[in-house]
């Protein structure tokens, strides 16, 4: 059991990492760019491919333990993050049916993993 | 005539959408494959090689579905990822599903489909405005 608590923590390490990766990628996407490259080839987004990168990495490791059903019940997690990343990033507004739609999305991950 | 043509549009798009998340699903199979292996050997090579390969061409697919459907349309229809995950691990991994899994499975999807369907206000107005765009 205490394997299984750690292992889906590395998952979610992976999932954690990969959303502060996105919110840089939507804050490069924001900015004006000099050139079509520039866009591309930039700090942020470069950083933003290698963390996705060591995501996939984590993940493997993960399901060395935690059962492949239980990989994208724990991704799932990523609307919280993105969500919470967010407003405190961005300063996007979080709706209250979004609260909702996350509060039952975690509720249901907590279900799966220990109904 | 055209409505009938866009509804046939979309439905192909749905349907293309559905078979770029079952081969996204198949990302997770290599993950979980290359769990068994030990790091950096030509099997563990192998899969990780098949994980990177579908996630690239996932991304390249998923922009010409973003391109056809509504976003939150494509947004809440990959949950159908958790069902994936259920399926190939009891397929392929001999993975134990229970009826309180599925249930609980359920209730994710509805919340995702509950955060996905929203509509900001500034995108509503600009899908109304393609809408009558359209139209025209």
């Amino acid at each position: 059991m205490n394997e299984m608590v750690l292992y889906s923590g590395i998952f979610l390490m992976g999932v954690v990492i990969s959303s502060f990766a996105q919110i840089a990628l939507k804050k490069t996407a924001d900015k004006p760019h000099d050139s079509f490259i520039r866009q591309y080839m930039n700090f942020p987004v470069i950083a933003a491919y290698t963390v996705f990168f060591l995501a996939t990495l984590l993940s493997i490791l993960a399901y060395k333990v935690i059962p492949l059903s239980m990989g994208p019940v724990l991704e799932s997690t990523q609307y919280l993050f993105i969500a919470l990343l967010s407003w405190i990033f961005l300063k996007e507004h979080i709706s209250k049916r979004k609260i909702f739609g996350i509060g039952i999305v975690i509720f249901g991950i907590l279900l799966y993993s220990f109904w | 005539m055209i409505e009938e043509e866009r509804q046939k549009n979309k439905a192909k798009y749905f349907i293309l959408m559905h078979f770029v998340l079952l081969f996204l699903s198949l990302n997770a199979v290599c993950s979980k494959q290359a769990a068994q292996y030990d790091w950096f050997t030509f099997k563990w090579f192998l899969f990780y090689g098949l994980v990177i390969f579908c996630l690239g061409t996932y991304a390249i697919a998923w922009q010409i579905i973003l391109k056809g459907l509504p976003l939150t349309v494509a947004f809440s229809n990959k949950a159908v990822a958790i069902f994936w995950g259920m399926f190939w691990g009891y397929v392929l991994f001999d993975e134990q599903i229970t009826l309180k899994q599925i249930i609980s499975a359920v209730i994710i999807l509805t919340g995702i489909i509950i955060i996905s369907t929203e509509k900001e206000p500034e995108k509503a107005k600009i899908n109304d405005a393609s809408e009558v765009e359209q139209n025209e």
